[in-house]
């Protein structure tokens, strides 16, 4: 799970894994771990702490990685336009894993995603999901979905 | 540095991190483990077990390579610090407490990254603000725009409507004319239609100078200019106007007067008729039993207005709204631009007055306002006649035996240009008539001696064909049919102004070859 | 034209004060009307009233006093109908205007 601060990478883990959410914001520190069975695949999902101003991804978090889920906030564009510069990270490391992109948080109003926006920083090899980590929606297909390209 | 002390860092730095160690071979297989591994809740792992199956951060990571997690935390068991270190095919993991660094990571990102939030949110805040102030900006100039182009549109159309209109009302006016020619009482019907057409003409007429004048408002084009009035003869002009209107309603059309009589006062007469006929003529219209009042006070340089009506009154919440231009009350039915009211107010405001409405719905309506009048010395005005004058000079011969008028209507006609000869009865009229040639004849009727008839009567049997204007205080008297017989040229009612004169000689007087 | 204004002037202010004398022979005229007994002498009491009415509304008015001219003229009407109810008091009432009129000038 990468991508900037704040835009629901914990949520979405909690959510598909424990099915539970929380309004309250607890920063992720290094990497969380945690797993689940998607059908008779175990999957081990590194929650990576967000990509801010100051501090890029810690590659060495990546190390490993199968697939990536791409995380950005639907009502903050400068979430989504940072995918570019994780991307690098990413691929810098892994080389073209399979990756799904989250544009997270869909139940909130203030939704500013444009055509534009998609068009300049998302590759259309890229699966993309408009989730909520609040309501659930879509969260199961987004899991579902890597699983689907790692497994191909 | 002696031996000693890195022995010493060592022993506390191996118990505060409390390392715990397990090595791998090439298949991942656990080949040692220390035996405090449980502390990290990893018990059950023993030799000869797959370690990937055991321990999730292990799962996909390649041995031959060197890794270090600085923290790394787990649904069970705290954060800890891992390292890996690949060794001759082997591959040790070093696995350290990592809870202090996590403690005060977390404090330190929580709070950077909340204040990042939080600036984040301002600045949205502030581009919605700074986008909704520039979107009222444009709207603003939008508006500006869309009302100065309505305006000069307005009285762009007003004007080319107004030279067909009049032209409509003249032809209207001939035909009416030469109906009234035709002697067949079958006319009568035709006479209806016309004059229909001149009073929906009129009606027209007065709209478009409705919308004229609100452009002109608009545009800073109509000025203020004070002259002597007299307040009594504004206020009966206004009644006289206004009288068959309310005669028409059947409801009472009340006089109010509180100044003295021969009171002149230094007003703009046109914008101020204007507004009243206005405003009464509003009230009249929403009057329908009752009575309406004009109320004219003068005091201290001041005139007070006040137009007081029974009528249908207006609703509070309807005050506000009757003052913009083009609203109208939607359920009165009654005819109008809707501009009259909002005209009425700015002109009063450019008079320097203040127009109020009072209204209790249902009783009635009271709109009043004050200007600015200073009163003037002389209630006749030697401006007048001059203004007024004759273009050529003309010689009159004035029959009046009233010497107060006779001396007073010589000086004013000498003034507009005229030489008058003044006698005081018919007889010497005739007298001076022999004598010599006058260009008019202005003539009392009753007069002692010899009455204005007679001596009209005798003129013409002595072939004497000089215009005469009868002069004359009260219309009853002026019995047309026998002037006209008499081959009288017009008639005069007193008071006379001296305009009126020139007007009417103007008409008669033909220049001679 | 200096002399023409002050002409005028004089002319004004001398109607202002003939109009005290004239509502003094308006009161005098009044007498006369009212204590005729035989129809002649009140037909003719009528006319003199009504002639001395007549220019009055035709002088007043030119100098301004428009009240006191319609005043007279309605009083005319009133005397052609032979509406002696009503006649009182309307002469009190141009009595009063003329005495206010000239009230005016007297400084
Ligand atoms: N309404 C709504 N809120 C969400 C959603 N997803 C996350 N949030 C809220 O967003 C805030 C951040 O969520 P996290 O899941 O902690 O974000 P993160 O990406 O893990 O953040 P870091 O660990 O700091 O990188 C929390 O207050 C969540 O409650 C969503 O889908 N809808
Ligand atoms: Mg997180």
């Amino acid at each position: 799970m990468v991508g900037d601060f704040a835009v629901g990478k914990t949520s979405l883990t909690q959510k598909f894994v424990n099915n539970v959410f929380s309004d309250k914001y607890l920063t992720t520190v290094g990497v969380k771990i945690d797993t689940a069975d998607v059908s008779d695949t175990k999957l081990v999902v590194w929650d990576v702490a967000g990509r801010d101003a100051l501090s890029p991804i810690n590659a060495a978090y990546l190390a490993g990685a199968a697939g990536i889920v791409l995380v950005g906030d639907g009502t903050r564009p400068e979430t989504i336009k940072s995918f570019a510069e994780i991307w690098q990270t990413v691929s810098g490391k892994l080389g073209d894993v399979p990756v799904v992109v989250a544009l997270n948080k869909r139940d909130v109003d203030g939704w500013e995603v444009t055509d534009d926006l998609l068009q300049t920083s998302i590759q259309s090899s890229w699966a993309v999901f408009e989730t909520s980590a609040k309501d659930g929606s879509n969260v199961p297909e987004l899991f579902a979905a890597l699983v689907d390209r790692i497994n191909c | 540095m002696p031996q000693s002390l890195p022995d010493n860092i060592n022993q506390t730095l191996m118990q505060r991190l409390n390392p715990a160690y397990l090595r791998l071979d090439a298949t991942m297989k656990v080949t040692q483990t220390s035996s405090n591994l449980s502390e990290y809740g990893f018990a059950d792992i023993t030799e000869g077990v797959d370690a990937t199956e055991h321990i999730d951060f292990l799962v996909g990571v390649d041995p031959a390579q060197a890794l270090s997690l600085p923290v790394v935390a787990s649904p069970n068991g705290h954060p800890v610090c891992i390292e890996l270190l690949p060794e001759q095919g082997d591959l040790n993991v070093i696995i350290a407490d990592a809870r202090e660094q996590f403690d005060l990571q977390q404090k330190l990102q929580q709070k950077a990254n909340e204040n990042q939030l939080l600036l984040e949110k301002q600045r949205t805040l502030l581009g919605e603000l700074h986008a909704a102030k520039a979107e009222l900006a444009r709207r603003n100039t939008e508006l500006e725009e869309a009302s100065r182009l309505q305006s000069s549109f307005l009285s762009g159309v007003s004007h080319e409507f107004r030279t067909p209109l009049t032209s409509i009302l003249g032809h209207n006016d001939l035909l009416r004319k030469s109906l009234a020619a035709e002697t067949r009482p079958k006319s009568d019907k035709k006479q209806i239609y016309t004059d229909a057409v001149r009073r929906a003409s009129q009606h027209l007429l007065s709209l478009v100078e409705n919308l004229l004048d609100h452009g002109k408002l608009d545009a800073g084009e109509i000025t203020i200019n004070p002259r002597p009035v007299q307040l009594s003869t504004l206020q009966n002009d206004l009644e006289m106007l206004l009288r068959p209107l309310a005669d028409a309603k059947q409801i009472d059309l009340l006089m109010q007067r509180q100044y003295p009589v021969d009171e002149s006062v230094y007003i703009d007469e046109s914008r101020v008729r204007q507004c009243l006929i206005n405003l009464a003529g509003n009230a009249i219209k929403f009057t329908d039993k009752g009575s309406v009042t004009i109320s004219m006070a003068h005091k201290d340089d001041e005139l007070q207005l006040r137009i007081l009506d029974t009528g249908i009154g207006i609703k509070k919440e309807d005050l506000a709204k009757i003052r913009q231009p083009f609203w109208q009350v939607a359920d009165t039915g009654k005819a109008g631009t809707g501009l009259g009211l909002s005209i009425t107010e700015r002109i009063i405001e450019l008079m320097g007055g203040e127009m109020t409405i009072q209204s209790e719905y249902g009783r009635g309506t009271e709109v009043s306002f004050s200007l600015n009048a200073p009163a003037t010395d002389a209630s006749i005005n030697l401006d007048q006649a001059r203004e007024a004058a004759f273009k050529d000079q003309v010689s009159i011969l004035l029959t009046e035996d009233d010497l107060d008028i006779a001396q007073l209507v010589v000086i004013l006609l000498e003034e507009a240009n005229a030489k008058v000869t003044h006698v005081e009865n018919g007889e010497l009229a005739l007298q001076a008539l022999q004598r010599d040639s006058f260009d008019l004849v202005l003539m009392d009727l009753n007069m002692p001696i010899m009455g204005g008839y007679e001596t009209i009567r005798r003129m013409r049997d002595d072939g004497n064909h000089t215009p005469v204007v009868i002069m004359t205080a009260s219309a009853l008297e002026a019995d047309m049919h026998k002037a006209q017989a008499l081959g009288c040229d017009g008639y005069l009612l007193k008071p006379v102004e001296v305009a009126d004169i020139v007007a009417i000689a103007d008409q008669i007087i033909v220049p001679l070859e | 034209m200096s002399d023409r204004s002050s002409q005028i002037e004089l002319l004004q202010q001398r109607y202002r004060t003939s109009l005290i004398e004239k509502s003094v022979e308006i009161a005098e005229l009044r007498i006369q009307y009212e204590s005729t007994d035989d129809d002649e002498s009140a037909a003719l009491a009528s006319q003199t009233l009504g002639d001395f009415l007549h220019k009055l509304a035709g002088s007043a008015g030119m100098y301004g006093y428009t009240e006191i001219a319609i005043s007279a003229r309605n009083i005319m009407m009133t005397l052609q109908n032979d509406d002696s109810g009503q006649l009182s008091a309307q002469l009190d009432q141009l009595i009063a205007m003329c005495e206010q009129a000239s009230d005016g000038t007297s400084t």
